[in-house]
């Protein structure tokens, strides 16, 4: 049974101010950060990379196929790679050292959709999945410290989920459910585009239990949620319109527990039309209260003042997509080797996670 | 860094860092693609639609084996002349659903077959109205639906009264689909400022889909590139499965109507047509010019194979050595992906495309 939607938005809004205003994620942000990305090589192999904010490579670490998004635990002593989808692994890392990384398969009849996230604890790795015979998201459960057995799993409350936060309660996920049904049979193919019905899901961590789910305009209904930041009382998240981008819909929106609404942001049309209607990624500054996204169709990224709710600047590079915050500024990779100021011969992947400087020795 | 990876890929001269200054520019090669394919392909699609509808009202009038042999082979013709058609992903087939409205595939789990068959049962009184029906599931309005009216269990009905209903849902699908396909010919031959023709030859800062020339192009190649994946991995791998002992022919598309073959057959002569309307070689000089031309051979390769498997493509569960022609069109499918998305595409300055898949 759903808790009554004031209580969720009070409480859970709540413990989201208090989890910022404690200076950790400020902190966090001005520390000296590795980032961690996937990439496929010059000599079509793939990898996760951990690299410096100079855009240095300290360790690279072989994959069995594509990877897709990155996650740190708390402590920044162990990093999860996700393939991408639909993939079938998860490959557990230790970027103190270069050993290989330790594959997680995906339990019959699932495949993972490129995310994930720990618990506050790191005891538990969580990660967005498809039940693809029921045609249904699932969220994976894995004990972290039991050689990461799948313990069980929740209901994602959707279709298609993909992007998954921990809001800073611990207590709560929100899950970006993209709404678009995929069955490994045709990879890649969507099959319900006509009837899609994209949506945000607040679920309890330890339950599974849904506590409040928000959807778009049925006139929005194909704009497909899949990537989330999180940042003061809103969830900033970016879609991909699977209908017609002539129109040069807005693709980003926000969920503020403020108000309780979900709207999309108001984006001057050509911003908005060079989307070319997918955004690849998405990161929050909490220094400076900007939003970065990137399309790498458009071959732009567009940074946002939350405050004045202006776009402060476009970025041109082909096939930009990876994003980070760091500092008062952005860190941000493409498609085509540049990452940060570097180049390399590598093809970055569609993320970038960020965690504090580690020991760990360069390669 | 494109370089490191084309220069390691084929040796292409690359004769400009942009499109312009060729002998041959993206405006060019957008004009001819839609004057000498799209336009006539969508055309040729809206007068087949319209003669299917004309023999579907045929057959309800007469109810009888001849007219239902007519509106059979009216069918196989139409899903060919679809086939041209089905792979412009962009443009009026991505708008308002009618690439679902035409063809609800794949349909995995057999809801949509579930919804036509129900329609048939109850007599959907909802489904016998062209209006109506374009209201409903899309699954129940399309060309898959219309295949198993004609060719479905109960389909013999259709010779005689008893099968009155059957055909009226037939008669409103063919309709339906005499609407979409006017729709999306109408839409291809606007030269209103806001039409797909006049956007795509036409790219400018304030233009809502192309910039430049290379999105022009990009464009162009993802038709191609996107085109090859989907009947590849859509259409043939899904029946042919890991190997011939596990080949599933009845997840084909079209094999009630046994126009698997056929159907393919289309794509790839589809994608071959608006390779050679496109004529790449003359925005090229030097070793790109082959590895333009080099695509034709391939698209021979497809075409010689698919024409030399036995018809029905259900039997290719019983002869191994149709499969391994299936195989050998997969095979062939893949070496033209590879030669449009990393041979041309980077001979054309065009962007990798690594992090642009949706989805991701």
């Amino acid at each position: 049974m759903l808790i009554d939607r004031r209580t969720f938005l009070a409480s859970a809004g709540a413990a989201f101010l208090t989890g910022l205003n404690d200076g950790q994620a400020r902190a966090m942000q001005k520390a000296d950060a590795v980032f961690a990305s996937a990439f496929k090589g010059a000599d079509g192999s793939y990898g996760i990379a951990t690299m410096s904010e100079n855009g240095e490579l300290l360790h690279r670490y072989s994959l069995p196929d594509r990877g897709h998004d990155t996650v740190w635990r708390a402590d920044g002593a162990q990093l999860i790679a996700f393939a991408r989808r639909p993939g079938t692994f998860a490959a557990v890392i230790d970027p103190s050292n270069k050993a290989p990384p330790t594959i997680i398969n995906a339990a019959e009849g699932r495949h993972f959709y490129g995310h994930g996230v720990y618990s506050a604890d790191g005891a538990l790795l969580y990660a967005t999945e498809n039940d693809f015979d029921n045609a249904r998201g699932v969220i994976g459960i894995y004990n972290t410290r039991d050689s990461f057995k799948r313990i069980g799993e929740f209901d994602a409350h959707g279709i298609g989920p993909h992007d998954m936060e921990l809001l800073p309660d611990g207590q709560t996920l929100v899950i970006a459910n993209g709404g678009i049904e995929t069955h490994p049979d045709f990879p890649r193919a969507k099959l319900n585009i006509a009837s899609m019905k994209p949506n945000l899901a607040f679920i309890n961590i330890r339950t599974g239990k849904l506590i409040e789910s928000f959807k778009l305009p049925d006139d929005q209904h194909k704009l497909s949620i899949r990537h989330m930041a999180l940042m003061e009382s809103t969830v900033w998240f970016a879609c991909q319109d699977e209908g017609d981008h002539t129109a040069g819909r807005s693709l980003v929106g926000q969920f503020s527990f403020d108000n309780g609404a979900i709207q999309m942001v108001d984006l001057p049309e050509t911003t908005a039309a060079n989307l070319r209607g997918y955004v690849g990624s998405i990161a929050a500054n909490e220094q400076n209260g900007e939003v970065a996204f990137t399309s790498p169709r458009g071959g732009i990224m567009v940074r946002y003042d939350t405050r004045t709710q202006k776009v402060i600047s476009t970025t041109r590079s082909d096939e930009i997509c990876g994003v980070a915050a760091h500092d008062q500024q952005f860190i941000w990779s493409n498609g085509e080797g540049r990452f940060g100021p570097a180049d390399h011969a590598k093809l970055w992947d569609n993320h970038i996670s960020t965690a504090k400087r580690l020991s760990g020795r360069k390669s | 860094m494109r370089n490191v990876f084309t220069g390691l890929i084929v040796a292409v001269v690359l004769t400009a860092t942009a499109t312009h200054g060729l002998a041959r520019d993206a405006n060019d090669i957008v004009h001819d693609v839609i004057a000498d394919y799209i336009r006539p392909a969508t055309t040729a699609l809206k007068t087949r639609a319209n003669t299917m509808h004309a023999a579907a009202n045929v057959l309800c009038e007469e109810s009888d084996t001849v007219s239902l042999e007519t509106a059979r082979e009216e069918f196989s013709a139409l899903v060919k002349d679809w086939g041209q058609v089905e792979l412009l992903r962009l443009g009026p087939l991505v708008q308002e659903n009618r690439l679902e409205r035409m063809l609800f595939w794949p349909d995995r789990r057999g809801r949509g077959l579930k919804q036509v068959r129900d329609v048939i049962r109850t007599s959907d009184e909802t489904a016998l109205d062209v209006a109506s029906l374009s209201e409903k599931s899309v699954a129940v309005q399309g060309l898959l639906a219309l295949e198993f009216t004609l060719f479905g269990n109960g389909s013999e009905a259709l010779a005689s009264k008893e099968g009155a209903v059957r055909c009226q849902y037939a008669q409103a699908i063919t309709g339906n689909i005499a609407n979409l396909a006017q729709e999306i010919e109408t839409a291809w031959y606007d030269d209103g400022p806001q039409a797909i023709s006049t956007l795509w030859q036409n790219p400018s800062d304030t233009n809502p889909l192309f910039r430049d020339g290379r999105e022009q192009l990009s464009a162009l190649f993802k038709i191609v590139g996107d085109g090859i994946e989907i009947v590849r991995v859509q259409r043939i791998g899904p029946f042919l499965d890991d190997s011939f002992e596990k080949a599933k022919p009845k997840s084909a598309l079209f094999w009630r109507s046994d126009n698997t073959i056929d159907v393919i057959a289309s794509n790839f002569d589809a994608l071959n047509s608006i390779v050679r309307a496109a004529n790449l070689a003359d925005a090229l000089e030097g070793d790109a010019v082959r590895t333009a031309e080099s695509v034709f051979f391939e698209f021979e390769n497809a075409a010689r194979t698919l024409q030399a498997i036995n018809r029905p493509t259900a039997d290719i569960a019983a002869k191994a050595e149709d499969y391994a022609k299936f195989r050998y069109v997969d095979i062939v499918g893949q070496s033209i992906e590879t030669i449009m998305r990393e041979q041309l595409s980077p001979a054309f300055n065009l962007s990798s495309g690594f992090s642009s898949l949706d989805g991701d």
